[in-house]
């Protein structure tokens, strides 16, 4: 029996409450993840996945509900703790990848250290060894913009592993992608989930959900469990 | 007189500090409003951005205040140079009535920006920010002082008259006068310095063997005591014995002029180990008063005993800056003022 | 499950690090809040030196000033002092000498300068505190209307062809004056004699229409410093009509006056820092579409508020800063290699008589700090509320914003 990893309760987002323009985005979600699952949040554009994931990687407080991760709870701690935790055992790669583009790729890379006071030389140490990891160390100085699109994917998993977390959440990751992309997108996925780590992706591509080690898929329609 | 440069600096930087208070102050009223840190909504984490608000607010305020107290000093030394009878500060700070408790609140301001700031930093610390309420009252509180630190240097700027002979340090603390200056200046060193020291070796046993609250603490506020004595008695020192031997003179007992390029800047050292030493001696006491909210190998004992290493040192280092001078001029002359 | 155990000093390293980069990323940006305000504190800085030199040199100059002048007043306005009064002053006790001197002005119309025209025995000036003037004739035709003048007046006055005589003249007069120059002189501070003409004595009172057995005023010379003031009542009391000045009332005027005008000035640059930082609270408020969105990644990437807020203010401070230097430095050599041109004649008034005036070097530290009030702290804190709106923007912003 796996250990529970994310445990939500009776989780509740709603936007713009009380006003028109009130929408529930996500209503009275109960879910248990366990440790070392991957897991495919399944649902069309609009179903609540996006903001699920996002309060599930301490981006978004719930309106109401419970969310649990590894036994503490987080739906109230403030930011400061919760940015603790998020950096402690999270790691996050959004839709178009959301690289600063100014920056070089090892700075880009190497974002999460700094508030963890991590050095300037273990820093670039910690950088450089993920891209040579990842096949990326001739391009540590070039700007994201001068990168082609698998370049820039692998990027952003690297920045979202850097801090070594436990969790590893990912948001349309294959949205833009071409099939080749996606593959190898998955395979570094599938690389990750053996050295340990927790994955959890929001998606509705079908390759993604199919894919071989995927543990589960949910299903959301309308910010409600398709059961 | 209202022209004069170093006038106009201490005016900008106190309505600063002001602005920056009432700002502070007002988003205080607000949180403490409607803050309930049970809710999940919007306006409950609109409170909660505006904390950080405020904890930037309060760090540079102080950072100014104190900017601002060094800067008052130097302005009234430059001020005195257009006031007949003024040789240094002093004399500029005598010339209104304003003058020296406008120097008195503006540090007494200091320590108390300084004492919130460590409450601010205690409470950040726990998750629920258990003394949220209190410290942003408090806030407000401190605000009607600031309002009266501005009050009080209008006053006493347009109190400066070029026209008007005020007194020289040389006056202000003659042991003859009977005026507080003369009062400090006429202390018995025989007695003010057994009891100086004895404050000293107090504080300094009690804070090396007792870090825990042991029975001499259930005495109430003793140990803030002992650190506010330590400061007054601190303050008469350096004006009735300290001075006299860094000036070499025995009616020279100015608190001022050993701020000068002329006797090497001896003041900052002096002053400033003086009350890091105070603020954080009474920080640590206020941190060992709220320790009932942590649980014991937290964080914050570390910070406790930090706090406590540095105030020990400071004061100690203050000691020996007191006596230095003394025993100098005693190998150098074999014998006393 | 341990908490993290960050270093503290670490981070903070890391923050400015972060800052320092962010700055300099944004170039142009920066640039033009860098240069503005450079301008803004160079001209600030440019009044403390000029007004500290001018201190300096007043302080220079005062050491030879007398203890006392002495002038006596009839209806209001100053009159000749009678050399009666000598002997009673003299006999007081503390004074060391009473120098009765003949002094006064000259406009002299052509060039619209004003000269200050000083009588004393030329003969008992030594040789070589003045540089003799080779003339035609060896002779002097009146050795009474000699004179001995300033290089700075020497420069003007041939550019109307008198550097040998100079013709004193006014309407009131029958005759005019034909005075030879005989010398020039130079002396260490400039601002005391580029005006100055020394004539013969007699010459002198003739030229100042001062009568015999009276003097401008009287120069009193007391040893002990204590004593000046009772001495100076003592005269009043004794002769109401004559006005006592003493050293200190001159410093004290002067002083009064160089603070009131840089004072003056500091009030109406402070109004235009005031409208700059409006400007600039202004502009930090509304951030840039980049912008947000780069503040958007670091907060969901795990940056708190309080690290961008800090990253935002130590931006702030140091591009504030890098302008105060600056500014300081770029003042200094306004001021000290160019003269300060414009600025200068703010203080010292605009005469034709001062063309190449050298101000002394001033430096002091408290300046420094006095600066930093007017400028980096009023800039830190116009953009800490704008930097604290950016600071805020939820992580979320990151995930929606898509491009």
């Amino acid at each position: 029996m796996k250990e529970s990893l994310i445990v939500l309760k009776n989780v509740t987002k709603i936007y713009n409450e009380g006003q028109i323009n009130e929408v529930v985005s996500v209503n009275n979600i109960s879910l248990d993840i366990k440790k070392n699952e991957m897991i495919v949040l399944k649902g069309p554009s609009g179903s609540g996945k996006t903001t699920l994931i996002a309060m599930m990687g301490c981006l978004l407080k719930p309106t109401s509900g419970d969310i649990n991760i590894m036994g503490k709870s987080i739906s109230k701690l403030p930011e400061k703790f919760m940015n603790q935790f998020k950096l402690q055992y999270f790691g996050f790669i959004f839709q178009n990848f959301q690289l600063i583009s100014e920056l070089s790729v090892a700075d880009n890379v190497e974002l999460p250290l700094y508030p963890l006071g991590v050095k300037p030389a273990m820093r670039r140490e910690m950088s450089l060894k993920l891209l040579e990891r990842f096949n990326l160390k001739h391009r540590q100085d070039f700007k994201i913009k001068e990168l082609s699109g698998g370049e820039q994917q692998r990027v952003a998993i690297i920045r979202a592993i850097i801090n070594q977390p436990e969790i590893l959440l990912a948001d349309e990751p294959t949205a833009h992608l071409d099939t080749e992309l996606s593959q190898s997108y998955l395979e570094y996925m599938k690389v990750l989930k053996v050295s340990g780590l927790s994955v959890i992706i929001a998606s509705h591509d079908p390759r993604v959900c199919e894919f071989s080690e995927v543990d589960r898929v949910i299903e959301i329609k309308d910010g409600q469990l398709k059961l | 007189m209202i022209f004069h440069p170093w006038v106009i600096g201490i005016i900008t930087g106190d309505f600063i500090i002001l602005f920056l208070v009432l700002l502070g102050t007002v988003n205080a009223g607000i949180i403490n409003k409607s803050w309930d840190f049970e809710q999940t909504t919007p306006l409950q984490y609109k409170l909660e951005k505006k904390t950080y608000l405020i904890s930037a607010i309060m760090n540079f305020t102080m950072g100014v205040q104190i900017t601002l107290l060094l800067l008052f000093v130097i302005a009234a030394d430059e001020i005195s140079a257009v006031l007949p009878g003024a040789m240094c500060a002093t004399g500029a700070l005598a010339a209104s009535n304003y003058g020296f408790p406008l120097l008195f609140l503006k540090l007494f301001l200091g320590f108390l920006s300084f004492f919130w700031l460590i409450i601010n930093y205690i409470d950040n610390q726990k998750e629920n920010y258990p003394l949220i309420r209190e410290k942003y009252q408090l806030l407000i509180i401190l605000t009607p002082l600031f309002l009266l630190q501005s009050v009080l240097t209008l006053l006493f700027v347009s109190d400066l008259n070029p026209t008007v002979i005020t007194s020289c340090c040389g006056v202000v603390f003659d042991e003859q006068q009977e005026t507080i200056g003369g009062f400090l200046a006429d202390m018995e060193t025989a007695i003010s310095l057994p009891i100086l020291v004895g404050v000293y070796l107090l504080i300094a046993v009690k804070n090396n063997l007792f870090l825990k609250r042991s029975w001499w603490e259930k005495v109430p506020f003793i140990d803030i005591l002992l650190w506010v004595s330590i400061l007054g008695l601190g303050l008469a020192t350096i004006i009735n014995f300290t001075s006299i031997y860094i000036y070499e003179m025995p009616t020279h007992r100015c608190p001022f002029c050993l701020l000068q390029k002329e006797y090497y800047y001896l003041g900052i050292p002096i002053y400033l180990f003086l009350f890091l030493g105070v603020a954080t001696g009474i920080s640590k006491s206020i941190t060992l008063r709220l320790e009932y909210l942590f649980k014991p190998g937290d964080q914050m004992h570390w910070f406790k005993r930090k706090l406590n290493k540095i105030s020990l040192i400071s004061i100690s280092l203050f000691m020996v800056f007191v006596f230095t001078p003394f025993v100098l001029y005693f190998i150098k002359t074999g014998s006393r003022l | 499950m341990e908490k993290l155990k960050v270093n503290w000093l670490d981070k903070k390293l890391n923050i400015i690090d972060f800052a320092f980069q962010s700055l300099l990323r944004h170039k142009t940006k920066n640039g033009l809040i860098f240069l503005i305000f450079l301008v803004i504190i160079s001209i600030i800085s440019s009044i403390f030196f000029i007004t500290g030199s001018l201190t300096k040199e007043l302080m220079s100059t005062s050491k030879s000033l007398p203890d006392i002048t002495i002038q006596k007043i009839q209806g209001g306005r100053q009159v000749v002092v009678e050399d009666s009064y000598l002997s009673e002053i003299e006999k007081m006790p503390g004074v060391e000498t009473v120098e009765p001197r003949l002094w006064g002005y000259f406009y002299f119309s052509e060039l619209k300068a004003n000269f200050t025209i000083y009588g004393l025995d030329l003969n008992d000036l030594e040789a070589d505190e003045y540089t003799k003037i080779n003339h035609q004739q060896l002779l002097s035709p009146n050795p009474d209307y000699d004179m001995i003048v300033g290089t700075g007046v020497y420069r003007l006055l041939k550019e109307v062809f008198m550097e040998q005589n100079f013709i004193f003249n006014q309407s009131t007069w029958e005759q005019e004056i034909s005075c030879r120059i005989i010398g020039t002189f130079k002396a260490e501070t400039q601002l005391q004699t580029n005006d100055l003409m020394i004539m013969q004595a007699e010459g002198a009172r003739k030229v100042l229409e001062i009568p015999e057995s009276a003097y401008t005023d009287f120069a009193i010379y007391i040893p002990n410093p204590e004593e000046v003031q009772n001495i100076a009542i003592k005269i009043n009391r004794l002769f109401p009509e004559l006005r006592t000045i003493t050293k200190k009332n001159i410093e004290t005027t002067y002083m009064s006056v160089f603070n009131w005008r840089s004072g003056f000035v500091l009030s109406g640059l402070l109004i235009s820092i005031l409208a700059f930082l409006v400007l600039i609270w202004d502009k930090a408020s509304g951030l840039g579409a980049e912008e947000k969105k780069e503040i958007g990644i670091l907060k969901a990437i795990g940056w708190d508020t309080d690290m961008v807020l800090s990253v935002k203010l130590y931006e702030g401070f140091f591009i504030s800063s890098f302008a105060c230097f600056g500014g300081i430095i770029f003042a200094y050599l306004f001021v000290y290699i160019f003269n300060a041109p414009g600025l200068k004649n703010v203080f010292i008034g605009w005469s034709s008589v001062y063309p190449d005036f050298d101000l002394i070097p001033f430096f002091d530290f408290n300046y420094l700090l006095l600066i930093f009030i007017f400028t980096v702290i009023p800039y830190c804190t116009a953009i800490l509320f704008p930097a604290w709106k950016v600071a805020i923007t939820d992580p979320d912003v990151a995930m929606r914003n898509i491009n």
